[in-house]
């Protein structure tokens, strides 16, 4: 035992050591101690990890993230708009009502593999998609067939007249083209972990849970003159606290989705640019408008006033957020800021209780996922609620027993809270999946069970009106309609917190679009 | 001693198998499709439908667990709904991660926890034992996470001594030799990305071995103070014998059995403990594997890692067990 005991003293004296030597060798990789800035990576943080770089199944924001860098889509949007911009396609044209839709493509641009892109390709991408039947797939669901006319003209028709489909073509999930010789090559499972597509970057390692690393594509079609990165890593980091000391070290340079919860401690540090952007969201309270007093609309725009809006954007998103002024997010086209608001008024809504024929109230129930912000906002209304002789039980459950109870109107709860974030720049995906009556359910996302003849025609004729004004004068015509017959009380627009290292310049920020790491630098 | 290995190997199939079914029908009676998560919200009910067909969501329980455990007997786990990678190769790139964290996390526990709690034992009732009772009772009651993100501050930030995410800087590639970064680079030859992942390990380690160290500090003592006070001991000295030859040849061996006990306990200890260390520092090991596989309600990943950790302890107790005989020879199995 003597023996053991001087081997425990040895390993613990070695431990020590070892330990000092260690923390002297000093900290940084060599590609952040170069001086010249084209050498240098982007450190790109995500909340969570990466699921997929394939596009036909990418569909959360890393794996966007990923695909985005890796590939090339037909169209993009302008700067921080929603306005639509050349992609792989330098011109687009609709006919025959928004059911034909013809695309001129950029010449002589290449996948990373060296094959060139062309029609081919496009219609390769898309039918891949349609049959993987992944995530982003419903999307393109909606295409009949596609023609290729000449290696740089590619024709879609639709089965249907569909003006939204332009905007869900001006984002990365499933419409991003990957190259045809890449798939026939490697098949389609090489590219859960592989890219090739004719993007700035290419991922060249991932390691789950931990980073993608991703290195220039020779082949980029705008070249690489000037300053541009090397590498692009993604740094997956989980908790808020690593992610903030990360940031205020130099670990990482980025996080365009820094966690609401911990801004405010990385406001005025030094070193660190903290920017508060308007979000494509919108928090709200589904009333059930089939069953129970909420089927009654004096009820329901008397809840409307029941809300303490503002204490909920002040007090409980730290100001991170805006009241919200019915459906649509106000960065969203077809946006109407001269609509009315509701407000917090209990005299008003016990007016309109009476009114109703509840002139003491009634009891509901309202359902709320483990989200510790949405179930402050239904515990506020709660004691609001109270006020006016309403009895409000609250029962709080994970999101998929939740979606379960209120997808189906037998076990649907008198309210529930959720959030809806855009998948494309168009008021159609926040408003026909919600409210038109074909949507009730498990079909759409219509849990509200609201039905309107009349928003139902005006959301129609909205998908199939070719010009952009019209469209945004019947969306308008909607979202007065919608206000006026409350199926839902809009809570708040929650806004998007980017935190960026002061030496990162070339950022714009885009609702909907990842970072576009290819027109950064850093000094 | 083989007749008894091969009998508690044999036992452990009926333990992994109940294991296998808990978790089998636990995931699948709780509410929410799978199916629906992929496809996402607006998915058509056709489109919903196909894709819970391609899954096999659609056959009966006992048809998917019988296919299941078909496929698990041919070593093959499946494949993650979330990766669409094998398990296998999933949990073989994060195992050893968390194999590495553990090794060394259990080292430092090891290795500190029974110096202190023999050092606390020989000077019992002295400021040195007061000391380290104290510090014990610090230990145990520290929560990693905080632990873990005061080392950050102190170490990672304030006195920038080591990094504080990830296993090893960012763009360093190594050869898949073992999968821990530290060993595969000293395998490699290459020493700088050795110290590098070595220096990656210091944080995490300290912090998953905090607790251990306290509570096995706390058992050593209470082991030690019981077997210094024996007859025999005081035989030895009365002969001349040395006290620190009493102490770590004579008494430390014969109190080596709940010393031992607890260090077995403390493995799976760190294993559980590994799943936080890993999400305040960021290292892609099992612990973060699983919980992405929960959240995202990946049923054949989830197993995939429930097996493996219903594996480990079979197979550490089953080592604890046997170390009791070679440390004991009067403990015999049949």
């Amino acid at each position: 035992m003597a023996k053991l005991s001087a081997r425990h003293a040895a390993l613990g004296t070695a431990l020590v050591l070892a330990t000092s030597l260690l923390a002297a060798c000093g900290s940084s990789p060599a590609s952040t101690k170069s001086t010249n800035p084209a050498n240098q990576a982007l450190v790109l943080l995500q909340n969570y990890d990466v699921t997929s770089m394939d596009p036909a199944i990418a569909y959360d924001p890393p794996s966007s993230q990923v695909v985005s860098l890796a590939y090339g889509t037909l169209l993009t949007l302008k700067g921080s708009s929603t306005e639509l911009a050349p992609g792989l396609a330098t011109s687009w044209q609709s006919s025959a009502g928004g059911k034909v839709w013809t695309f001129s493509l950029r010449k002589g641009i290449h996948f990373a593999d060296g094959s060139a892109f062309n029609s081919q390709a496009v219609k390769f991408a898309f039918e891949r998609t349609i049959k993987m039947n992944q995530g982003p797939a419903w999307m393109l669901d909606v295409i009949k067939s596609i023609a290729t006319p000449s290696p740089d003209k590619v024709v879609i028709t639709l089965k249907y007249a569909y003006q939204p489909f332009i905007y869900s073509l001006a984002q990365p999930s499933g419409t991003a083209i990957i190259s045809p010789a890449g798939v026939k090559k490697h098949g389609n499972a090489w590219f859960q972990n592989h890219t090739d597509g004719t993007g700035p970057y290419q991922a060249s390692q991932w390691v789950h849970g931990q980073q993608v690393v991703m290195v220039r594509n020779p082949h980029y079609w705008q070249g690489w003159q000037g300053d541009h990165f090397n590498k692009v890593i993604l740094k997956i980091v989980t908790e808020p606290s690593t992610q903030q000391m990360l940031l205020q070290t130099g670990g990482a340079d980025m996080n365009i989705a820094f966690p609401l919860s911990n801004v405010s401690q990385l406001k005025n540090q030094k070193g660190l640019k903290v920017l508060t952007e308007p979000g494509l969201n919108i928090l709200y309270i589904g009333l059930n408008n089939k069953t129970g007093p909420t089927a009654n609309q004096l009820v329901r725009q008397a809840l409307s006033y029941t809300l303490d809006y503002q204490g909920a954007v002040k007090e409980i998103y730290s100001g991170y957020a805006q009241q919200a002024k019915g459906p649509l997010p106000p960065a969203l086209w077809g946006y109407d800021a001269s609509l009315p608001q509701y407000h917090l008024d209990l005299a008003k809504a016990k007016q309109l209780l009476t009114q109703a024929g509840y002139p003491h109230g009634f009891p509901m129930t309202i359902t709320v996922e483990e989200n510790p912000l949405y179930q402050q906002v239904v515990e506020s209304w709660q004691s609001t609620l109270k006020q006016i002789g309403i009895t409000a039980t609250i029962t709080t459950m994970p999101w998929a027993t939740e979606y379960k109870k209120i997808s189906v109107l037998k076990t649907a709860p008198s309210a529930f809270i959720t959030s809806w974030y855009a998948d494309f720049a168009d008021p159609d995906d926040f408003l026909y999946p919600q409210y038109a009556s074909n949507q009730q359910g498990t079909v759409g996302f219509n849990l509200e069970w609201y039905g309107n003849p009349q928003v139902d025609k005006l959301l129609n004729q909205a998908r199939v009106t070719p010009d952009h004004q019209q469209r945004i004068t019947l969306y308008q015509q909607v979202q007065k309609l919608l206000i006026q017959q409350a199926p839902a009380i809009w809570v708040l627009d929650q806004k998007t917190a980017v935190v960026e290292r002061s030496n990162v310049h070339g950022y714009v920020y885009n609702a909907l679009w990842p970072v576009n790491a290819y027109s950064m630098t850093k000094n | 001693m083989l007749n008894y290995v091969a009998h508690r190997l044999l036992w452990a199939v009926p333990v992994l198998l109940g294991v296998l079914i808990a978790v089998f029908i636990g995931l699948h009676v709780v509410p929410g499709n799978v199916a629906q998560s992929i496809a996402g919200a607006h998915a058509t009910a056709a489109q919903i439908k196909l894709l819970t067909r391609q899954l096999g969501l659609d056959k009966p329980l006992w048809v998917q667990f019988w296919a299941y455990l078909v496929q698990i007997l041919q070593g093959n786990l499946g494949v993650s709904l979330q990766y669409h990678n094998q398990v296998t190769q999933d949990i073989g790139q994060a195992f050893p991660i968390t194999l590495q964290l553990t090794i060394a996390a259990f080292i430092v526990a090891g290795v500190v926890g029974v110096l202190a709690g023999v050092l606390a034992a020989a000077f019992r009732n002295t400021w040195l034992d007061s000391v380290i009772m104290v510090l014990v009772l610090v230990g145990i009651s520290m929560p990693i996470f905080w632990t873990g993100i005061m080392l950050i501050l102190a170490l990672g930030v304030d006195i920038p001594l080591f990094p504080f995410s990830s296993v090893i800087t960012a763009g360093t590639v190594l050869p898949h030799i073992t999968g821990m970064p530290v060993v595969d680079a000293i395998l490699s030859g290459n020493w700088g990305a050795a110290a590098d992942a070595l220096r990656h390990l210091v944080l995490p380690a300290i912090t998953l071995a905090t607790y251990p160290v306290a509570f096995i500090t706390r058992m050593t003592r209470g082991a030690m103070v019981e077997v210094l006070s024996q007859d025999y001991l005081r035989t030895a000295r009365a002969k001349g014998v040395r006290e620190a030859t009493v102490v770590w040849k004579h008494a430390l061996r014969n109190a080596s059995l709940p010393i031992v006990t607890v260090l077995g306990l403390q493995v799976g200890a760190l294993l559980s403990g590994a799943v936080l260390t890993e999400t305040i520092f960021a290292i892609p090991g099992i612990g973060r594997l699983m919980i992405q596989a929960i959240l995202f309600r990946d049923y054949p990943l989830v197993q995939g890692v429930v097996i493996l950790a219903a594996s480990l302890f079979v197979l550490i107790n089953l080592i604890v067990d046997l170390v009791y005989a070679r440390l004991d020879p009067r403990i015999r199995y049949s």
